[in-house]
C-alpha cells in the first residue's frame, strides 16, 4: 500500500471536497485520516489517502479497472493529473507527497511517549486583546516544560484573539508549573488563560 | 426601562464577582437592567451582571420557547447562585453576548440542581435539565469570572460564528 499525504488550498467555494474526493475515489484511493477548515475564506485540507494494491505484487490497480498494473511513481502522477483539473476549475494550489519520505523523520519526544500513554494531555486557551507574541510567549512555555503541541487553533476577530491548544506533557514535567508560568506570562501579556485536563479516562 | 450596553469579553470583569448581602434597591435595580436588557437583545437567553459591567453575583434567564429546552423555570432573576449538584456531562455549542463571533463546543452537567436568592429575598432552588442547565451554568461561570472559552473541550471546539445566505 502507498500512501500520500494531499494538501489543498484556495479560495472557499462551492463543490470543492466532492470534487477532489470523487478524483480519489475514481482513482480507487482510499481516504484515510483528513482535516479541513475555513480561515478567512481560504479552503484548505490535508488529508492522508492510500492506494491499495490490486494483488499480491504491491501494484495500485488501474484506475480504469481493466487490471492493468503500474508502479506507485505511476500512481502519484495519475493522482496529480487527475487532481489537476480540480484544481484549474476551482484555483486551487495542491501537493501531494509520499508518506513513506515524511515517515522517516524521527518524531518528538512527546509524540513517541503518547503511544504509550505516558503523557498527559492538557487543553490550553487564551484569550484576550490581540497583540504581537501571544503564541510564541504562551508556546515557548510549553515548550521550555518539554511539552508538545499536538492541535492547535487561533482566531481573530474584531481584535479579540483566542488561541486554544492540546498538548502532551511527558511524565516528568510538572503540570502544576507550567500552569503558573503560563499565567504569569498571560498576565504579562494582559490576556487570559485557562489549563484543563484533556487527558482520557479509559473506562 | 434601562437596556445596559453589554461588555465585550475584553472588557468583563475577570475576577470573580461579588455576593450581595441583601436584596435592597441597588439588587432590584439591577434584578430589571438585567432583564431589560435581556429582552431587547434578540435570541438572548440569559445574561449574567458582569456582562452589563456590575460585579455582582447575579443574573437573569429565560429558556422559554427554546427548541432545546425541556423542563423550564420561566423568567428567572437569581443572586447568589449556587451548584448543589449536576451529573451527566454533554457536550454542546453555545455562545455569548460578549463574545460575538465566536461560538464554542462546551461540556456542561445536563442535570443540575441549583440554589439562589430570588428578588424577593426568598430562598429559590431549581432543578432543571438540557438547554436550561446548560444556560444557568453559562451564566453562573460569568459570576466566576469564566467565559465559555475558558471551557473549550479543545482547538477543534471554537467555532467562527456565520450566518449562512
Amino acid at each position: 500500500m502507498q500512501r500520500y499525504l494531499l494538501y489543498a488550498n484556495g479560495p472557499d467555494r462551492v463543490g470543492i471536497v466532492a470534487s477532489v474526493t470523487k478524483s480519489l475515489a475514481e482513482l480507487q484511493c482510499n481516504l484515510e485520516d483528513s482535516r479541513m477548515t475555513i480561515l478567512h475564506g481560504q479552503f484548505s485540507i490535508m488529508m492522508v489517502i492510500s492506494v491499495c494494491p490490486s494483488s499480491g505484487d504491491g501494484a495500485p490497480a488501474s484506475p480504469a479497472g481493466d487490471g492493468q498494473k503500474y508502479e506507485d511513481t505511476n500512481s502519484k502522477k495519475l493522482i496529480e493529473n487527475a487532481l489537476a483539473e480540480t484544481a484549474g476549475h476551482f484555483g486551487l494550489y495542491v501537493s501531494l507527497v509520499t508518506l513513506d519520505d515524511l515517515s522517516s523523520a524521527v518524531p518528538s519526544q512527546a509524540v513517541a511517549d503518547a503511544s504509550s500513554g505516558a503523557v498527559e494531555y492538557l487543553c490550553i486557551s487564551v484569550h484576550g486583546a490581540d497583540k504581537i507574541g501571544i503564541v510564541s510567549s504562551v508556546v515557548g512555555q510549553i515548550a521550555d516544560s518539554g511539552a508538545s503541541v499536538v492541535d492547535l487553533a487561533t482566531r481573530l476577530v474584531d481584535n479579540a484573539y483566542v488561541l486554544v491548544m492540546t498538548i502532551a506533557l511527558p511524565e516528568d514535567a510538572s503540570a502544576a508549573d507550567l500552569e503558573k508560568n503560563l499565567v504569569r506570562v498571560s498576565s504579562e501579556l494582559g490576556v487570559s488563560c485557562n489549563v484543563s485536563s484533556a487527558s482520557p479516562d479509559v473506562l | 426601562m434601562s437596556v445596559k450596553r453589554v461588555v465585550t469579553h475584553q472588557e468583563i470583569d475577570k475576577k470573580p464577582a461579588l455576593d450581595v448581602q441583601s436584596i435592597d434597591n441597588f439588587c432590584l435595580t439591577l434584578a430589571r437592567d438585567l432583564l431589560d436588557t435581556m429582552h431587547a437583545s434578540p435570541g438572548c437567553v440569559g445574561l449574567a451582571a458582569p456582562q452589563i459591567g456590575v460585579s455582582v453575583r447575579a443574573f437573569s434567564v429565560n429558556v422559554t420557547g427554546h427548541k432545546k429546552t425541556k423542563t423550564c423555570h420561566g423568567e428567572l432573576v437569581l443572586f447568589n447562585p449556587k451548584i448543589l449538584s449536576g451529573d451527566a456531562p454533554v457536550t454542546a455549542r453555545e455562545g455569548c453576548m460578549s463574545v460575538p463571533e465566536l461560538t464554542g463546543d462546551v461540556t456542561r452537567f445536563e442535570n443540575l440542581a441549583i440554589a439562589g436568592i430570588g428578588i424577593n429575598g426568598e430562598e429559590i432552588k431549581i432543578e432543571t435539565d438540557a438547554f436550561e442547565a446548560r444556560a444557568l451554568q453559562h451564566e453562573i461561570d460569568h459570576l466566576d469570572g469564566l467565559l465559555f472559552l475558558d471551557r473549550l473541550a479543545g482547538p477543534g471546539a471554537l467555532h467562527i460564528r456565520k450566518v449562512y445566505k
